[in-house]
């Protein structure tokens, strides 16, 4: 028989809304029979319970925030605990909207022994931030019974787990109602009572609905069981509790779902390009935000300062109520062996420097240079991304040229007095671009140096100085 | 008197400034004669402080320096379009030039320390004229942490305030390169001012003048009468 654990969350939406900062009592109500199905911390001090009606909930506290309670949503934030455990365990499986189960029987052979697997299932949970019930058992039904109500009990004691089971009552358990009404009526109220009766005797007196109920119980019939595989990208979404309208308070909750990317990476060795940032904005598109990282990184902290940059450079039209956050362009990671004994460690990466420039000044504002085969000064060079190799053209030291020209060239009006020229360049005929210019060094009366240069009219101009 | 110095000398209880062993780490400029003025060349890192009027040869003064390098050499907020021609004939890998025009000063200096942090730059250039003293010292750790040399290029009349500066150069314009004057360096004296010849470095700059030999017809008819 195969042990398995099964994990009952108890108020899975609750504690995937951001509510870090909120002073309120927060309550999540089914809209269906206006009960509650979730309750805070804070709620629950105030005497509010699981299953009140939100009448009784709003005579015993008045600041009550109310939720709507959100299956889909539940459903969603499964699938994403489910894709953080199965970086410690293979064998995942859905029971329902808020509960899953983990086949433990083939781990073991991994982490020797139950006590060291539950301890790494319990740390990514811990990360994740839940609440939850669990239990093991010798079938999913046992674990699930266990789990329901709270068992909170991790063994491998076959006879211990049977007895946890049958001290448990019939109307603890999802039996339908008419099979336990049934069973009470003839005496039958706990677990124990009704596996001291054998199966021939069940299935005599009852229907096979119940036979098959104890079977699976029991682990003597074979339940089947679909396992899920998580899907190899990362998309995640946060629904925020209250709207926020200032962009720099929603760093938080970003870091949230950033600690989730930086495990999804992490564990599989693979860092990311590109982050889409989706905020979701009250009546208005969503605002979609990128940030570049030209290195590739996987860190949290480091995606959370080049975020923050991207953030603070942006504008709202409204509140914000959702953060989606998707990675794009995930590969391996690429090892950089750097030197042991240097003082500038690991962060002597020239494109994680830009990624930092760029996400705070914006992509226009950082400017790598190139030269090009072009006699006109204005076209001999250009600017172009950061970083680009150099031209492999050939290198004429001769050559006089200013470090740094004027974006335009300025009418010459100062006396000067002339260093050196001539140097015509007469060029570009071909491209309906075409220049003839006599450019001179010349010096002014403050020593500047100046490259100068004649046109055919025989105006002067300042075109570039040699700072 | 003279005895009784050379008791105390001999107790070591005096203490000379000039015996000072200057414990900077320094790099060549590339120029040998500056660097016999500058006592064996720019500290290796730090912040220099050049003050000089724009276009008289403050950055060329620097170019063998920065052709050294193996890091990024980052000109941030320069005074005209970096002309990527001119560095590329003088040999300057153009891959490791890095062009920064930040909106406004704090941007530019918060792009600075990044620059010099990161360890990725060996040189950033930063033209900028008022400066706060703890500007100065946050671009002081930041070189230190990355191993970067930083330059403020800063016009004469805004420098009456004095740095925390490891390096502090007057530049002036001179016939045959820039006049210096070393207002500051750690770890020594400074010297009196000096002339930076840069002629032998660009000798096609600096090409010797051609003699003026037009005079005007008054002047020519007054020398053949004589």
């Amino acid at each position: 028989m195969t042990l398995c654990i099964h994990l009952h969350f108890t108020q899975l939406q609750l504690d995937s809304t951001f509510c870090a900062s909120s002073e309120q009592p927060v309550i999540i109500v089914d809209a269906n029979d206006n009960r509650i199905v979730q309750a805070c911390g804070k709620a629950r001090a105030q005497g509010i319970s699981v299953g009140l009606g939100l009448g009784a909930a709003a005579a015993l506290c008045r600041h009550l925030h109310v939720q709507p309670y959100d299956q889909l949503f539940e459903k969603n934030k499964l699938k994403e605990i489910a894709h953080s455990l199965y970086q410690v365990t293979s064998d995942i499986s859905f029971v329902s909207h808020n509960s899953i189960l983990l086949r433990v029987s083939n781990m073991l052979n991994l982490y020797q022994s139950l006590e060291a697997y539950w301890q790494c299932i319990q740390v990514v949970l811990k990360r994740l931030d839940v609440h939850y019930n669990y239990a093991s058992g010798y079938s999913p039904l046992a674990a699930q019974l266990l789990a329901k109500n709270a068992a909170n009990v991790i063994s491998e004691d076959r006879h211990m787990l049977l007895h946890k089971v049958k001290s448990r009552a019939l109307y603890e358990s999802d039996l339908p109602h008419t099979i336990s009404e049934q069973l009470t009526r003839v005496g039958v109220h706990t677990f124990e009572a009704l596996l001291t009766i054998s199966m021939a005797q069940l299935a005599k007196r009852f229907d096979a609905q119940l036979v098959h109920y104890v079977g699976r119980l029991l682990g003597q019939f074979k339940e089947p069981v679909n396992f899920y595989q998580p899907p190899e990208c990362f998309s995640r979404y946060l629904e925020l509790l209250f709207e926020l309208d200032n962009i720099a308070w929603l760093s938080k909750p970003l870091h949230k779902l950033l600690l989730q990317l930086e495990d999804f990476l992490l564990s599989r060795d693979k860092v990311a390009y590109e982050l889409e940032i989706e905020l979701q904005q009250r009546d208005h598109v969503p605002l979609v935000l990128n940030v570049h990282a030209k290195a590739g990184e996987y860190r949290a902290v480091k995606w959370l300062t080049l975020s923050e940059f991207v953030l603070l450079n942006s504008q709202i039209a409204s509140p914000v109520q959702g953060i989606t956050l998707n990675a794009q362009r995930i590969t391996e990671r690429q090892k950089v062996c750097g030197d042991l004994f240097s003082q500038q460690q690991e962060a002597s990466c020239a494109a994680s420097l830009i990624s930092t420039l760029q996400a705070k000044l914006g992509e226009e504002a950082i400017q790598g240079i190139q030269v090009y085969a072009d006699h006109r000064p204005e076209k001999a060079s250009g600017f172009i991304a950061p970083l680009h190799p150099c031209s492999s053209l050939i290198r004429e030291p001769g050559l006089v040229r200013p470090t740094m020209l004027l974006a335009h060239p300025q009418p010459l009006l100062e006396e000067i007095q002339v260093q050196q020229g001539p140097e015509r360049i007469a060029t570009g005929w071909w491209d309906a671009d075409p220049m003839i210019r006599d450019y001179f060094v010349a010096k002014d009366q403050a020593g500047r140096w100046l490259w100068v240069f004649r046109d055919p009219t025989q105006h002067w101009y300042i075109h570039g100085v040699f700072h | 008197m003279n005895d009784l110095i050379d008791l105390l000398q001999r107790q070591q209880l005096i203490w000379h400034g000039n015996e000072q062993v200057s414990d900077v780490e320094r790099v060549s400029t590339g120029i040998e004669q500056f660097d016999e003025y500058l006592n064996g060349g720019l500290p290796k890192h730090g912040v220099i402080d050049i003050q000089a009027s724009q276009g008289i040869g403050e950055v060329r003064v620097l170019l063998p320096y920065l052709k050294q390098q193996t890091g990024l050499t980052v000109f941030i907020n320069p005074p005209g379009c970096v002309s990527g021609h001119g560095l590329f004939h003088l040999g300057f890998d153009t891959a490791l030039i890095l062009v920064i025009n930040p909106k406004n000063e704090l941007d530019a200096l918060w792009s600075a320390e990044q620059c010099l942090k990161s360890g990725a730059c060996s040189s950033v250039l930063l033209w900028q004229d008022r400066f706060a003293i703890h500007q100065i010292k946050r671009l002081q750790l930041a070189a230190e942490q990355g191993g970067a040399l930083q330059f403020v290029m800063r016009s004469e009349a805004s420098s009456h305030l004095s740095l925390p500066v490891s390096l502090c150069l007057q530049l002036a314009a001179h016939r045959e390169g820039l006049e210096v004057v070393i207002n500051k360096q750690k770890g020594s004296w400074s010297k009196a001012r000096f002339v930076v010849t840069l002629k032998s470095y660009w000798p096609e700059l600096y090409q010797p003048a051609k003699e003026d030999k037009v005079i005007s017809l008054l002047e020519h008819r007054q020398q053949v009468s004589i």
